[in-house]
C-alpha cells in the first residue's frame, strides 16, 4: 500500500485529506499531528505493531467507515494503554485533547450509522433452536437437528449470530427433508397387527445379590485405572441382575397383565447400585410406531440421576442403545416417581437382524450417580401405546363431511399462525392452498400433498427465520409478534408459548410492565434452562471441553461421565447464581461450590450423596471458587496434556473481561520446550518469551493471569508439583500491578480490580446473545447504562436481563 | 487382522462395482457428450499442520523429514512418504510451492484458500476454489457435480474452514463425512418406486420449491439491504436446489451403478481414523470408477485442533495432531510428528493403490485421475513450501517419477492451472497464476 519513501509525505496529504479536511467541521488541526508524532512510529504503515495501521484508516471518522477501529484508538488512548510506557507520552493536556475529539466524532458517526448499521440482521433459527421449535410445533421428542451442519461461532463466540448463520442448498434440502420425515411420523396411525404387554417386576428375590452388588461396585470405582471397552461410553461395563443382556422378558396378554399388576408388590425391586446399568430384553418388539413404557422408581438414598435407553446389542461389546430419557430421581420408595415415554419405534435402534446370540430389543436403566441406589420397581411396556385424548398437534379436528380440501385449509389456518409466529392474511392462506391443489392434482394422496403443503411452511424463511421486515430508511419498534418472538428464543431459545403468544395478541405485551411480568415469568419457568445452558456454553466457550483431547493414557479418571458432569457444573453454577439472584461476581470468585457426588470425588471433597448438584460452602476446597475454578475452564483450555497458561490467560480476559488480545502475528517463535527439561517452570519460560518485545506486548497481558493456575493440571485437578516434577511457585506481577502468588489472590484481585469490566464484559456478552448481532460503537451508551444499572442492583443477573428486555435496543429493529 | 475395506481384492470390486452396467448407461446420455472416451478426473486431498521437517542438524533428519533427500529422479524417501514407494513412477514431489498472497497470513487458515488462491489476509472474501471451476465443466456429463468430503462434515468456521470447496460467489460448500450418505446418495436408489411415482415426485418438489422462491422474493421487497442480503444466500441455495432437481429428473431414466454396500465399511467412524479415511478414499474410487462425478475434494482434518481429525494420531499412540507440531522440541517430537505423517502417507498410498487396480480401457483409473495431496503449511504457522504430492494422470499427460524445486516465483496457482488444463477446460489463468508446471507434463 505505501512505500517507504513516500512516507512522510503521504502522512501529511491524508491528514490534509481527511482528519483536518473532511468536512466543514471545524476540528483541531493539532490532533492530526499529535497523532502522526505519538502513534505513527508504531501504528504507521510500516510494518504496523499489531498490525494496526492507524494511518490507513479513514481519517473522516465521523464517515463511521472505520469507527470499530477509531473506538479501539480512543479505548487505548483513554486508558493509557496507549502510547506504551516506553515511548514518549502524552501530556494530560494533549490525551484530553485527543480523547474529546475522536469521541465527538465518533458520536457524530453513531447517530448517522443508527439509521442503517447496528439493526439485528435477519436472523435464521439456529440448530439448537430449530430443534426446540419443531419439537414444540410438532410434538415428537425426536432429533430434528441432527443432519443439519454445526453453526460458525461469530467473532465474540456466539452461534445465534444472524450474519454468521449461513444457508446452503444441502442445508435447504436438509430443512425439507426432516420436515417430511417429522410430519409423516406424525400423522401416520399406526395399525399394527400385532400388539405386546409386557409387566415386568423388578426381581424381588435378587436383592441380597444386588445389596451385595453394590458394596462391591463401590469398591471397584475407586479404581481409575478401569475403563470401559470401546462403545461403552456409559458404563455399560457393569450390568446388574440377568448379566449381560439383562433380563429376558416375555408378553404378556391382557388377563395376565392386569393380574400381574394388580398382584404386584411394591417395593420389592431390585436396588441398581452406583453406576450400574439394567438391561431387559423384549421377546418380541415392533419396528414401527408408538410404544409407552413406563418406568416406576425410588431414589434408595441421594437423588440419583438415571438414563433410560433403547437399543439391541451390536456385537459382543458393544450396546447400540439410544438414551430415550434423562432424569433426576426424586422420589422415595414411600412416594415413587413413574416416568412415562412414548416412543417413536422408528427413532430409536431397533434389533432387526436373527442372530441367535444377540437376542432381541433391550430397555436399559443406568444409574449414573457414582453414591446413590436406584430402587427399580417395575416397567410396563404397552404397544400400541393406547391413544392419548388430547389434539393432534398439526392436524386440524376433522369434521364430519369435511372434503379433503376443506381439511386441509383448517389444517393451514391452525398451523401456519404458529409456525410463522404471527398472524398470517388471507393471500397467504390462498396461495398455500393453491400449492396444496396443485401438488394434490399431480399425486392424488391428500395427505401427501399436506404434508408437502406443510414442509414448505417449515422451509419458508417466514419460518427458519426470525423476519421483522424493516426497510432501510426507517428504523421501527417491533410490533408485539416480534417482541415475543424476540424474547422467547433469548430465554427459551424457541417459539412463544400459548400464554405470550395471547398478550402479543392482544397487544398487551408492548406494555412495559406487561413486557417485565413476562420476563419475569419466563425466567422462572424451568424452560429457561435453554438460556443457561445456550448462553453459558456460547459465552464460556465451552465447546472447548469438546475440542481439547485429554490423553486417556495420562488421566485415566476421565471419561465421558466425568466429562458431562464437568460441564454440568458450570451450567448449575451459573443457574444457581440467576435463580438464588446471588451476585454475579460469584463468577471471578465464590465462597461457593455446585457439588455432586461425582465432582466431590473428583475436586477431593467429602463424600456427598446423589447426582444433584447443589451449592456447597468451598472453605474446604478454597482453590474451587467461581468459573475460574472450576474444570471445564482448566480442562478446556488445557492442551489435554499439561495445562496451557497462555490458553487460561486469554480465556480470563476474553471469556470474563471481554477485551481479548490480537491473535497471534504469522511465524511466531514457539516456546523452546527443550528447555523444560533444562529445569525451568513454564512460568519462567513465559517469561523469557515476554522478553522478546514482539511477544511481550500482548502477552504482558496474557501470561499471568494463566501462570497463577498452574496448580491445575490438564483436567483441573490440583498439583504441587508440574509435570516436569518442579515444584509449582508463583509469585506474578499481574497486568495491573497486583502480585498475585495463587489461584485465589488472583481472583482476589480481579474481584478488587475489575469488578467494573467483568460487569461490562457481561453486559456485552448478554447484550450481543440476546441480540443475535454484535454489538458496535453504537452500542457503547447502552452498554454503559445497563453496566450502571447492574452494579447498582447488586449484580443481579434477573434484573439486569429484565432491563435489557425492556432495553430501546431489544425493541427496535 | 480384521476383514477391512482395502482388503477387499481387485476382482470383488470390480464385479461388486458393476462397471459393465455403467457403461451402457452412460451412452444413453449420449446426446449430452461424447462417452466413447475415458474420462479424466481429478481429486484434491487436504491435511493440516504442516508436516515433520527436523533440521539437517537433528537426529530425526535422516528418517522423519516429510520432504525426500536427493533431487530429480534420485531422491530417497524417508520413512514419512516411504509408504508411497510403490508408487513412485506415479507421483511427483512437489517442494517450495505456496500461495503468494496467503504466505503471511496465520497458518492456520491455509485451508481456506488452498484451493482457491485467495487473499483473505484484510477482510475475509474467499473465491471460488479449482474443484468447482472444472466441476463448471465435467458436471454435465455426470449424475453428481463434484464431491466435496471431509471429515468433519459441514463448513467449519470462516478463516477455520472444513470443506476445500468454495462456490463462485466464495461461499463454503457443506463437506459430508458421513460413508453412508455419500453411499447412498452415489449409488442407492428408492425402493421399490415406479418411474412416473419418481417423476411426479420431483415435480412435486420442483413446485414446492417454485412457491418459496416466490414467497421468498414477495418477502425481499420489504427488506432493507442488510436483511436482503441475507435473504439472497437462501434464494441461492432454493435455485440450486432446484437445479438439482432438474438434473435429477434428467438422470431419471438412467439407473444409478449398482454398488454392493457390502464393499464399502460403512460403518466407517472417525474413532478408527485409518478405516475411516480409507472409506473415504474407497467411496471417491468408486465414484470415480462409476463416473458418478469427475472431481472430488477431501479435507482429512481442520487446521484448527477443534475438529474430529486432531484427534487421529492418538488412535495411533501419538497426541493430538497440533499438539504434536508444537512438539517438535520434546523428546522425539519430531519422529512423532514423522509418525502421523507416515500414517497418512500410508493412507495415501492405499488409496493410489486402488485406482491402480481398476483397468480402464488400456490403462488404470489411475492414470486417468490426477490427485493434488498435500498442505497449505511446511510447519505449523508457517505458510510457505507446502509439503505436496501429484500423483496420477500419466494418461492425462503428466510426466511422473521426480522431486521438483520450485522458487517462490511459482505460485502454487499454476498446479490448480495444469491439473484444470489437462481436465480439459481452456481456460489460461487461475487465481494468481502465472503459467502451467510445464516440467510435469509431456
Amino acid at each position: 500500500m505505501f512505500r517507504i519513501l513516500q512516507l512522510t509525505c503521504l502522512l501529511f496529504s491524508v491528514i490534509s485529506s481527511g482528519v483536518i479536511n473532511a468536512s466543514d467541521r471545524s476540528r483541531p488541526t493539532q490532533t492530526g499531528k499529535l497523532l502522526i508524532r505519538f502513534c505513527a512510529d508504531c501504528h504507521g504503515p510500516d510494518d504496523p505493531k499489531g498490525e494496526f495501521n492507524l494511518l490507513a484508516l479513514n481519517q473522516d471518522i465521523a464517515d463511521g467507515i472505520d469507527a470499530d477501529h477509531w473506538h479501539e484508538v480512543l479505548n487505548q488512548l483513554a486508558t493509557g494503554e496507549m502510547p506504551p510506557e516506553d515511548a514518549e507520552q502524552l501530556s494530560d493536556k494533549e490525551r484530553q485533547q485527543l480523547v474529546t475529539w475522536i469521541r465527538s466524532e465518533l458520536d457524530i458517526a453513531a447517530e448517522k450509522a443508527r439509521a442503517t448499521g447496528g439493526q439485528v440482521v435477519l436472523r435464521r433459527l439456529t440448530k439448537y433452536e430449530y430443534q426446540n421449535t419443531m419439537r414444540d410445533l410438532i410434538g415428537l421428542p425426536i432429533n430434528y437437528a441432527k443432519d443439519l451442519p454445526p453453526e460458525p461461532k461469530s467473532l465474540s463466540g456466539f452461534l445465534n449470530n444472524g450474519q454468521n448463520l449461513l444457508m446452503s442448498p444441502v442445508q435447504m434440502e436438509t430443512y425439507l427433508q426432516v420436515a417430511k420425515r417429522a410430519l409423516d411420523l406424525s400423522f401416520s396411525k399406526p395399525s399394527p397387527t400385532e400388539s405386546y404387554r409386557y409387566f415386568i417386576e423388578a426381581q424381588s428375590e435378587r436383592t441380597e445379590d444386588q445389596k451385595k452388588q453394590a458394596t462391591a461396585s463401590k469398591k471397584e470405582n475407586s479404581d481409575p485405572s478401569k475403563f470401559p471397552p470401546k462403545g461403552l461410553s456409559m458404563k455399560a461395563s457393569r450390568v446388574n441382575v440377568g448379566g449381560k443382556d439383562g433380563l429376558f422378558v416375555f408378553p404378556l396378554n391382557s388377563e395376565e397383565f392386569a393380574l400381574r399388576k394388580a398382584n404386584h408388590r411394591s417395593f420389592d425391586g431390585a436396588l441398581l447400585g452406583p453406576t450400574y446399568r439394567q438391561l431387559y430384553t423384549l421377546d418380541k418388539w415392533p419396528t414401527q410406531g408408538e410404544m409407552l413404557i413406563r418406568i416406576r422408581l425410588a431414589a434408595a438414598n441421594g437423588k440419583p440421576h438415571v438414563t433410560i435407553g433403547m437399543g439391541y446389542r451390536a456385537s459382543g461389546a458393544v450396546l447400540n442403545v439410544k438414551p430415550i430419557g434423562e432424569t433426576l430421581v426424586n422420589g422415595s420408595a414411600d412416594s415413587p416417581q413413574v416416568l412415562e415415554y412414548r416412543i417413536r419405534m422408528e427413532e430409536v435402534p431397533v434389533f432387526l437382524s436373527g442372530k441367535p446370540k444377540f437376542r432381541g430389543e433391550m430397555i436399559s436403566v443406568v444409574n449414573n450417580s457414582t453414591s446413590s441406589d436406584v430402587l427399580l420397581d417395575s416397567i410396563e411396556v404397552v404397544y400400541p401405546a393406547p391413544s392419548q385424548d388430547t389434539s393432534h398437534p398439526v392436524l386440524a379436528e376433522r369434521a364430519e363431511g369435511m372434503t379433503d380440501g376443506e381439511f386441509a385449509e383448517a389444517t393451514l389456518r391452525k398451523f401456519v399462525p404458529l409456525a410463522y409466529r404471527r398472524p398470517v392474511s388471507e393471500q397467504e392462506f390462498h396461495e398455500l392452498m393453491a400449492l396444496y391443489t396443485e401438488l394434490q392434482q399431480r399425486r392424488p394422496d391428500s395427505m401427501e400433498a399436506l404434508r408437502d403443503t406443510l414442509a414448505v411452511v417449515l422451509s419458508s424463511p417466514h419460518f427458519l427465520y426470525v423476519t421483522e421486515p424493516r426497510l432501510e430508511s426507517e428504523s421501527r419498534e417491533l410490533n408485539a409478534y416480534e417482541l415475543a418472538t424476540r424474547l422467547s428464543y433469548f430465554l427459551w431459545s424457541t417459539t412463544p408459548d400459548e400464554q405470550l403468544r395471547q398478550q402479543a395478541h392482544s397487544g398487551e405485551l408492548l406494555k412495559a410492565s406487561v413486557l417485565r411480568n413476562e420476563t419475569e415469568r419466563l425466567l422462572s419457568d424451568q424452560r429457561v434452562e435453554q438460556f443457561v445452558r445456550n448462553f453459558t456454553y456460547q459465552w464460556l466457550d465451552m465447546s472447548a471441553l469438546d475440542r481439547v483431547a485429554v490423553d486417556p493414557n495420562l488421566f485415566k479418571l476421565w471419561d465421558a461421565d466425568l466429562k458431562r458432569d464437568v460441564a454440568e457444573e458450570t451450567f448449575s453454577f451459573v443457574n444457581y447464581v440467576l435463580q438464588s439472584d446471588e451476585s454475579a461476581l460469584s463468577f471471578l470468585k465464590s465462597d461457593f461450590v455446585m457439588l455432586n457426588d461425582r465432582m466431590a470425588g473428583f475436586y477431593g471433597f467429602e463424600e456427598i450423596q446423589g447426582s444433584n448438584f447443589r451449592p456447597v460452602p468451598n472453605t474446604a476446597i478454597p482453590i474451587r471458587s467461581g468459573l475460574i475454578g472450576q474444570a471445564s475452564f482448566l480442562t478446556g483450555n488445557s492442551t489435554g496434556v499439561d495445562s496451557h497458561p497462555i490458553k487460561r490467560g486469554v480465556w480470563i480476559t476474553r471469556q470474563l473481561l471481554n477485551d481479548p488480545p490480537p491473535p497471534p502475528p504469522p511465524n511466531v517463535p514457539e516456546l523452546d520446550e527443550s528447555q523444560l527439561e533444562e529445569g525451568l517452570s513454564v512460568a519462567q519460560l513465559l517469561a523469557a518469551h515476554r522478553d522478546n518485545p514482539a511477544c511481550n506486548d500482548c502477552h504482558k497481558k496474557i501470561d499471568p493471569w494463566g501462570i497463577t493456575l498452574e496448580n491445575f493440571n490438564a483436567i483441573g485437578q490440583f498439583r504441587e508439583k508440574d509435570s516436569h516434577q518442579i515444584p509449582i511457585a508463583i509469585d506474578v506481577t499481574l497486568p495491573n500491578g497486583n502480585q498475585a502468588t495463587n489461584s485465589v489472590t488472583m481472583q482476589e484481585v480481579l474481584l478488587e480490580t475489575k469488578k467494573e469490566e467483568f460487569s461490562k464484559a457481561l453486559v456485552e456478552n448478554l447484550l450481543t446473545y440476546s441480540l443475535g448481532r454484535e454489538l458496535e460503537f453504537t452500542d457503547a451508551k447502552t452498554v454503559d447504562r445497563l453496566s450502571q444499572a447492574f452494579i447498582q442492583d447488586g449484580y443481579r443477573l434477573k434484573p439486569l436481563i429484565v432491563r435489557i428486555v425492556t432495553d430501546e435496543a431489544f425493541r427496535i429493529k | 487382522m480384521t476383514t477391512k475395506s482395502w482388503q477387499i481384492d481387485r476382482r470383488t470390486l470390480l464385479k461388486g462395482a458393476g462397471i459393465s452396467l455403467a457403461l451402457p448407461l452412460m451412452e444413453a446420455m449420449a446426446s449430452k457428450a461424447d462417452k466413447t472416451r475415458i474420462p479424466n478426473r481429478s481429486c484434491f486431498m487436504f491435511f493440516p499442520n504442516g508436516v515433520s521437517l527436523p533440521p539437517e542438524s537433528h537426529k530425526a533428519h535422516k528418517d522423519w523429514h516429510w520432504f525426500p533427500s536427493g533431487d530429480g529422479g534420485d531422491y530417497k524417501f524417508t520413512k514419512s512418504l516411504a509408504p508411497l514407494a510403490p508408487h513412485r513412477n506415479e507421483i511427483s514431489i512437489l517442494q517450495g510451492l505456496s500461495h503468494p498472497l496467503s504466505r503471511k497470513i496465520v497458518g492456520h487458515n491455509t485451508a481456506d484458500v488452498f484451493l482457491t488462491g485467495a487473499d483473505i489476509s484484510g477482510t475475509y472474501n474467499n473465491s471460488i476454489s479449482v474443484d468447482q471451476v472444472i466441476a463448471r465443466e465435467t458436471e454435465k456429463h455426470t449424475r453428481i457435480p463434484s464431491l466435496v468430503l471431509s471429515s468433519d462434515n459441514g463448513i467449519g468456521y470462516t478463516a477455520r474452514t472444513g470443506t476445500l470447496s468454495f462456490n463462485k460467489s466464495g461461499h463454503p460448500i457443506p463437506a459430508d463425512a458421513e460413508p453412508r450418505r455419500i453411499f447412498n446418495r452415489l449409488f442407492g436408489t428408492p425402493e421399490g418406486e415406479s418411474l412416473p411415482d419418481q417423476r411426479s415426485r420431483l415435480r412435486n418438489k420442483g413446485s414446492m420449491l417454485d412457491y418459496l422462491l416466490e414467497d421468498t422474493s414477495k418477502l425481499a421487497r420489504k427488506l432493507g439491504n442488510y436483511d436482503k442480503r441475507k435473504l439472497d444466500e437462501y434464494l441461492t441455495s432454493i435455485r440450486e436446489v432446484e437445479q438439482q432437481v432438474d438434473r435429477t429428473e434428467a438422470w431419471l431414466e438412467v439407473a444409478k451403478p449398482h454398488v454392493d454396500p457390502m464393499n464399502v465399511n460403512l460403518m466407517a467412524g472417525t474413532d478408527d481414523p485409518a478405516e475411516f479415511i480409507r472409506t473415504i478414499y474407497d467411496l471417491m474410487a468408486l465414484a470415480f470408477q462409476t463416473d458418478s462425478t469427475r472431481v472430488a475434494t477431501y479435507q482429512i482434518a481442520r487446521e484448527d485442533s477443534q475438529g474430529v481429525g486432531d484427534k487421529f494420531p492418538q488412535a495411533i499412540g501419538l497426541g493430538g495432531h497440533h499438539g504434536l507440531s508444537h512438539g517438535t522440541r520434546k523428546e522425539n517430537g519430531y519422529e512423532k510428528w514423522g509418525q502421523y505423517d507416515e500414517f497418512l502417507s500410508q493412507q495415501f498410498s492405499y488409496f493410489l493403490s486402488k485406482l491402480k487396480s481398476v483397468e480402464e480401457g488400456d490403462a488404470t483409473l489411475l492414470d486417468r485421475t490426477m490427485i493434488l495431496y498435500g498442505c497449505g503449511t511446511s510447519t505449523t504457522h508457517n505458510a510457505n513450501n507446502y509439503p505436496i504430492v501429484l500423483a496420477g494422470g500419466a494418461k492425462c499427460g503428466f510426466n511422473h517419477g521426480a522431486m521438483h524445486r520450485f522458487t517462490d516465483e511459482t505460485p502454487f496457482a499454476n498446479t490448480h492451472l495444469t491439473i484444470a488444463q489437462k481436465m480439459g477446460l481452456r481456460i489460461n489463468q487461475f487465481a494468481d497464476s502465472t503459467g502451467t508446471l510445464s516440467n510435469l507434463i509431456l
